[in-house]
């Protein structure tokens, strides 16, 4: 089997070209990364093979085209698998996507940019249960990598308007399943969907803060953390905002989707929360490990099983 | 009845008032109303002004999977906007030219900016300029434009409901380079012009533009002269004025005849 990957850097059209026989199409972001590194753990060995292989290999694929790049936004997935597709009709048999979160921007296919990760909102909220005053201190970013790319914007007025907008978020991404679903569907493809890191990110829970159960928090993190009962009332305007999408009924009759409508409290479920500890790198570094790369692999053959005897009877 | 979708942006925009001439009735009828009658369709207008090319698609996207119609028309728009997740749409280049003209004080980089000093810029113009220009991921753009055109198609085919598209506001051409460079400095005459047959280059090698090269439903197509395309305002009368490059009553009514008449042709066919 022939694995052609992404590399972090090139686009896609710097792809090598896929040899004759019969492809599996896989995209997503760091989790389905062929060559992620952990940029946490830069010790850890990360070369084992990533689920798109494995699943390659278990449903007997000759080639393995994996689009996966860290940091990649959902409208940057669902666009590189149309220029993949467009670029190489009819070579493509299958497409497996691994959603990733709802906080990255698309910048004219040029950079995603990963603000939930540099979201460091030092300005005064207003919403009950929020914090009401400017932290006086300096909240040092995580990711340097992020803050460059977030130079592209004002931040303070980004900050404002995904805060006052940013249950949009649920809605454009039930969208961007749904289009990638009627794209593949125009050309005849199956395709399987999975939620891999959490959609969901409620703003102020996105800071930078600890990244695993072993990092602690940086002092300014208590102080700022909002009230239980605000998150939780912001987490029900998520929840409802998806339901009230109008893609939600669409993608509601689906089969071809694991783990619909992925969210707990609607009996969905995401591939996050089905790690455990042996699934991921580190404590610190919550990316899939090996073990973790078979469970997402198993999910999608489990669904793939499914739709395929379904489509028998 | 049938209905026609139409969408673009404030080239489309049932409501559009001039910032440059507030003063003004700009209530002639648009392009969208002209081409309903014409056909005797019920219209359905979701123009918009600053709508980014992904906002166009996306929108026609939202109202096509709850409501039934018969036709779509597009008008799309100049690629130097981005849609901000569905809530904003930044047009950073306009920024630009304003920085341009306060460097320069020349009327080619637009005359009146002053409703732009009322907000402060979501992008960082300048940072996002140089980003783009001062390497090769200003070619990026070229495919991106004709992939909202194409997914509009595959959208319209989806549903079984014909789409047609024109290119109304200003197209990516040499004069971005100008204007960066006039802002940013260092990008030579020579260089400019390499980097606008570069953006060609790119658009011609899009994946997309063959698909669409052999496609009927798209009226001036390839759109830039240079290619042999067409972009339909060519002449300045069938402006609103001066400063306000937005068609006027006689601009909507040539818009209405060329989609007319990429109708007419198509269904002859």
């Amino acid at each position: 089997m022939k694995i052609v990957s992404a590399k972090t850097t090139a686009g896609i059209t710097d792809l090598p070209t896929v040899p004759d026989g019969r492809s599996l199409l896989a995209v997503g972001c760091s989790y389905t990364n062929e060559h992620f590194r952990s940029s946490i753990n830069p010790e850890i060995d990360c070369s084992f093979p990533k689920w798109p292989t494995i699943l390659g290999s278990q449903l007997g694929f000759d080639n393995v085209v994996n689009l996966g790049k860290s940091g990649n936004s959902n409208d940057a997935i669902f666009k590189q698998t149309q220029d993949y597709i467009i670029d190489n009709n009819n070579k493509v048999d299958m497409i497996c996507v691994l959603w990733t979160t709802v906080g990255r921007l698309n910048v004219h296919d040029m950079s995603n940019i990963n603000w939930n990760a540099t979201y460091n909102s030092k300005f005064q909220k207003t919403a009950e249960g929020a914090p009401k005053t400017t932290y006086p201190g300096k909240i040092e970013p995580k990711d340097p990598f992020t803050i460059k790319t977030m130079r592209i914007f004002n931040l303070e007025k980004f900050t404002d308007i995904v805060e006052n907008n940013w249950i949009k978020l649920a809605h454009e991404h039930l969208r961007n399943i749904f289009m990638l679903n009627q794209f593949s569907r125009y050309n005849n493809i199956p395709i399987y969907h999975m939620q891999g890191v959490p959609a969901y990110v409620p703003y102020l829970s996105t800071l930078p803060g600890p990244s695993g159960p072993g990092d602690s928090y940086p002092d300014w993190m208590e102080w700022y953390y909002p009230s239980l009962e605000w998150r939780e009332r912001k987490r029900k305007e998520y929840l409802k905002a998806l339901m009230r999408s109008k893609y939600f009924n669409i993608l509601e009759e689906q089969t071809n989707i694991w783990g619909w409508p992925f969210e707990r409290e609607l009996a969905g479920t995401h591939i996050n929360s089905e790690f455990t500890e042996e699934h991921i790198i580190s404590e610190k570094d919550k990316h899939p490990n090996a073990k973790g790369h078979q469970l997402i692999a198993s999910k999608f053959m489990e669904i793939i099983n499914e739709n395929t005897i379904s489509s028998r009877l | 009845m049938k209905t026609l979708l139409a969408v673009g942006c404030s080239f489309t925009n049932p409501n559009y008032v001039s910032d440059e001439h507030p003063e003004m009735d700009c209530s002639w009828p648009k392009w969208p109303e002209i081409v309903g009658k014409k056909l005797g369709y019920e219209v359905v207008n979701l123009g918009t002004n600053g709508a980014a090319n992904d906002n166009i698609m996306r929108s026609a996207q939202d109202y096509m999977a709850e409501h039934k119609v018969d036709m779509v028309c597009a008008l799309w728009t100049e690629p130097f906007r981005l849609n901000i997740h569905d809530t904003y749409h930044a047009n950073w280049y306009a920024y630009l030219r304003r920085d341009a003209r306060s460097i320069t004080g020349s009327k080619r980089y637009g005359v009146k900016t002053f409703h732009l000093n009322r907000y402060k810029p979501l992008v960082d113009h300048i940072e996002l300029t140089k980003r783009l220009c001062r390497t090769d991921d200003h070619t990026r753009v070229a495919s991106e434009e004709l992939r909202h055109i194409h997914t509009l198609d595959v959208i319209g085919k989806s549903h079984n409901v014909p789409v047609y598209h024109m290119h109304g506001c200003s197209l990516w051409k040499n004069h971005m380079y100008q204007t960066a460079s006039v802002v940013l400095g260092g990008i030579t005459q020579k260089e400019q012009n390499q980097k606008f047959k570069m953006w060609l280059r790119a658009f011609v090698r899009s994946p997309y533009f063959s698909i669409l090269d052999k496609q009927t439903n798209i009226w001036g197509w390839p759109f830039y002269e240079e290619l042999g395309g067409e972009e339909p305002l060519g002449n300045r009368d069938h402006r609103i004025s001066e400063i306000d490059s937005h068609p006027s009553a006689k601009g909507q009514q040539i818009l209405a005849d060329k989609y007319l008449e990429l109708i007419e042709q198509n269904e002859t066919n």
